[in-house]
């Protein structure tokens, strides 16, 4: 039974149980998943033909990654269904996904780090060459070297061991091990979701990968997730543009351009009264925090930045742009760094985060799960900690931190069972509260936000943001680093746009003379 | 049969922070219902199991256990381990025999503690600022350190003279054992660190999410240092009862307490990746290896049996009190 099609019965209506043309090769129809409280999708169709390269494109956190899990079996709907050639299926695993010809290019490196070319191309379904219950290496290795060659790549050894090479050569790896097992697997109309599998590869290879697609696109249906707009109009036949876990628009590529793409996926133009630029303030003279010939090799360099009090800078650029590294290397959170900081006038020869948080310089990480959250802790117990990281005193005020914690939870209308409440039973927005209460409750000069409404809905935005701007009238530098163009604009006083580690543009970003977002993408990519 | 339909759902997503709060309480509760079940069943099997005199022995018995798992507490708290708490316990007592053998001073029996730091020092160095794996790195020390005091002893037990210091760590006080006495002050210290200081919050934090931990500007690497300190302190004091009270450094003395100490920690409810649990906790865990030891011996079962039972109440108690619901994969 395990090389059947494995599909529900029931949903099989073609009588000759060959897939009609007219279906498409995949069909997500009406797909809902939660993750707790938060939608990570809610009602989610659309559908891929033979022969077609749809693109995804939405922010982060809009539900991309989460429709590609579900479709390759990684992770599972709470409703709707998911069609492949017609017929609704639920895969168990990526393994059972791969059997019936879903191939994904996982975002992550997928392949293990430690084991050669070959055995990693064979994993999991070393089945296709054994003889006995023994693996035929021999014949393993000649069928991926032989591959290797036919994908113009025969210069990779199949005996390496993956970690050797370099992480563009690994990405490629990873796609041809896709093509690769279709291949073998005898898929010869295969579905092949691929992840922003351009995000790291240089020009060549992103050309290679164009050029692979195009060779298999008449008989594949290919979905492909994409930061890069240009990338995206190129490659695929249509746009589906995703929001906030919905399907909010869906067009042919050829009628679109790079701008309205920017548009549809915000989903709204920008709006004065979303980012509070009411709010915007004039700058105190006095600096808080300046750093010049900033440099971390192989991140970025030449950064020079001034914060005055009171004022938000915005820095914008592409994935890949070293911006987040520059926020990182600012507090100290980066090794290797080099270039003269000041803060509030006093200069440091070398820092950390711990010096930092001692100066009231604040940083809140774009990855909540990873490094944001302490998720052992409870919500009282998160907001307490930059201040008991600071403080001088070794003892604790247990009654002091729950107070604490109450006004915080009131003040930022964090919603929350109680101060106690473990901090995941929260959601994204909320958390993402919490952890701007942690910076709050220390007390700050200068506060770092590397994407602070990264996976949060629109309401939690709106309140984030007037946290911003209390705090710019409190006269606390804001440095915003983030993949929301349109954020960046609005809130920030200045902008500085980064492209491949340096700042190539500064911009004033005035009230009532924002500049433009086409204007600004255009010097991003 | 891998065939897939849609039938197997995942299971309701409403139920499931029912089941969490379900399985938060269960952690702390199934310890001391193990404790419970197993004084009642030893109760039951032999009249002599609940006695006063043998409650007393088993908090004789159980004292050092307790002070050195508060040592192995700290550190698992802190998501990092260390497998050298028994030599150290063995080193520090055959250093402070040997001090007092040498010096004819019997008051250097306090200086134990301040060798424990030592060793504990050595750990945390390579581990904190080395950034080496504290498995490895006190998988080294657990060998190292028993090979020393061994070597320092010439192979050899040394006895401990008579009285002196010796007094205050001995005998018994209102009818209780002065040694648990003692335990009970390490315990009362150690989890009022643990809840009340900036420094217990580190652990929690460090073990929590340690990156996390840095960015909100603990300077990790040195509380870790000190952590290994504390608990080569602990360790240093369990090794200066147990020397108190067999009156003598053996070859073997520390090493049939390391696997209970860990075990002791984890039984209750300290998880191995840290952040979770606490010094209280591991009182449970101390209690259940203490009683479960001496309630076979009174029960006579057979001295091999007895060591398959601890074996298997170890991995019941983990199986019991390990949230799995945050577990992906298990190493």
């Amino acid at each position: 039974m395990s090389t059947s099609t494995s599909t529900d019965p029931q949903g099989s209506n073609t009588p000759d149980d060959q897939p009609s043309l007219g279906v498409p090769l995949l069909e997500v129809r009406d797909v809902g998943r939660s993750f707790g409280p938060v939608r990570a999708l809610d009602g989610v169709s659309f559908s891929v033909s033979r022969g077609e390269v749809v693109g995804l494109i939405g922010e982060n956190g809009a539900g991309k990654s989460t429709v590609l899990n579900i479709v390759s079996g990684t992770d599972h709907q709470d409703r709707g269904e998911v069609l492949l050639r017609g017929r609704p299926i639920r895969f168990k695993d990526y393994h059972e996904a791969t059997r019936n010809g879903v191939f994904r290019i996982f975002q992550e490196l997928a392949l293990v780090q430690t084991m050669s070319v070959w055995e990693n191309f064979l994993l999991s379904h070393e089945e296709h060459f054994t003889r006995a219950g023994v693996v035929r290496r021999r014949a393993a290795r000649k069928w991926v070297q032989e591959l290797l060659a036919r994908f113009d790549h025969g210069w990779i050894d199949p005996d390496r061991e993956v970690a050797s090479y370099p992480f563009a050569v690994r990405q490629v790896l990873e796609i041809l091990k896709a093509f690769a097992l279709a291949e073998l697997l005898g898929q010869d109309e295969p579905v092949i979701l691929l992840d922003e599998p351009t995000a790291a590869l240089s020009s060549d290879e992103i050309d290679f990968l164009k050029g692979l697609l195009m060779r298999v696109k008449p008989h594949s249906a290919i979905v492909f997730v994409s930061h890069r707009l240009s990338e995206l109009l190129d490659w695929s036949d249509r746009i589906v543009v995703f929001k906030d876990g919905q399907v909010t628009a869906e067009a042919p590529a050829a009628e679109l351009t790079e701008g309205q793409l920017h548009f549809v996926m915000v989903g709204r133009e920008r709006d004065t009264e979303f980012y509070r630029e009411n709010r915007q303030r004039t700058p105190e003279a006095s600096s808080a925090l300046e750093v010049a010939g900033l440099e971390v090799p192989g991140a970025f360099s030449d950064i020079d930045l001034t914060l005055h009090r009171g004022e938000i800078i915005g820095i914008a650029g592409v994935l890949g742009s070293g911006k987040s590294e520059v926020g990182r290397a600012i507090f100290g959170a980066l090794d290797k760094v080099t270039g003269s900081m000041s803060v509030e006038g006093r200069t440091l020869d070398n820092w950390n985060a711990t010096t930092m948080a001692r100066l009231r310089v604040g940083y809140v990480s774009p990855e909540r799960k990873d490094d944001g959250l302490l998720d052992t802790f409870n919500v009282a117990q998160n907001i307490s900690f930059a201040r008991i990281a600071t403080q001088k005193r070794g003892w604790l005020s247990l009654g002091d931190e729950a107070k604490a914690a109450r006004r915080h939870i009131e003040a930022l209308r964090i919603k929350t069972a109680s101060a106690r409440a473990p901090i995941d039973s929260l959601s994204g927005g909320n958390q993402q509260k919490v952890i701007l209460a942690r910076w709050l409750e220390r007390g700050v000069d200068v506060l770092i936000l590397d994407n602070p409404t990264r996976g949060v809905d629109a309401g939690a935005k709106e309140e984030i943001y007037e946290i911003i701007r209390d705090l710019a009238d409190a006269g606390v530098a804001v440095l915003l680093i983030s993949d929301d163009l349109l954020e960046v604009i609005g809130l920030s006083n200045g902008i500085a746009v980064m492209k491949d580690g340096r700042i190539t543009l500064v911009v004033d970003s005035p009230p009532d003379d924002k500049p433009s977002e086409a204007g600004l993408v255009a010097t991003m990519v | 049969m891998t065939t897939t339909t849609s039938n197997d759902r995942t299971s309701a997503v409403s139920s499931r922070s029912g089941l969490d709060l379900a399985r938060r309480h269960w952690s702390t509760v199934a310890p001391i219902l193990t404790l419970v079940l197993l004084v009642l069943a030893f109760s039951l099997l032999n009249s002599s199991f609940f006695q006063l005199d043998n409650g007393l022995n088993i908090l004789r018995q159980s004292a050092v256990l307790l002070v050195l798992a508060m040592a192995s507490t700290l550190v698992i708290l802190m998501g990092s381990i260390d497998l050298s708490v028994g030599s150290t316990l063995t080193l520090t007592a055959f250093s402070g025999a040997l001090l007092v053998q040498n010096t004819g001073n019997g008051a250097m029996v306090l200086l134990i503690p301040i060798i424990g730091m030592v060793c504990g020092a050595f750990n945390g160095v390579l581990v904190a600022y080395g950034r080496l794996p504290s498995f490895l790195i006190t998988l080294g020390t657990l060998y190292a350190f028993d090979g020393l005091a061994n070597y320092l002893a010439g192979g050899r037990p040394i006895g401990l003279p008579f009285g002196g210091v010796g007094k205050i760590f001995t005998g018994t006080v209102a009818g209780l054992p002065v040694v648990a006495l003692w335990a009970a002050l390490v315990l009362l210290i150690v989890a009022i660190v643990a809840r009340y200081t900036r420094f217990g919050r580190y652990l929690y934090a460090i073990g929590g999410n340690e990156k996390t931990a840095r960015l909100s500007g603990v300077p990790a690497t040195r509380y870790k240092l000190f952590a290994f300190v504390l608990a080569g302190f602990l360790a240093g004091v369990a090794g200066l009862l147990q020397l108190e009270r067999a009156q003598s450094a053996s070859p073997a003395m520390g090493a049939a307490f390391l696997l209970p100490a860990i075990a002791a920690v984890v039984m209750g409810g300290t998880t191995l990746s840290g952040g979770v649990g606490g010094p209280v906790r591991t009182v449970t865990g101390v209690f259940i290896i203490a009683i479960l030891s001496n309630g076979m011996v009174i029960a006579a079962v057979d001295p091999f049996l007895q060591n398959v039972v601890q074996g298997l109440v170890v991995i019941l108690a983990v199986a019991v009190t390990t949230d799995r619901s945050k577990l992906t994969i298990a190493k």
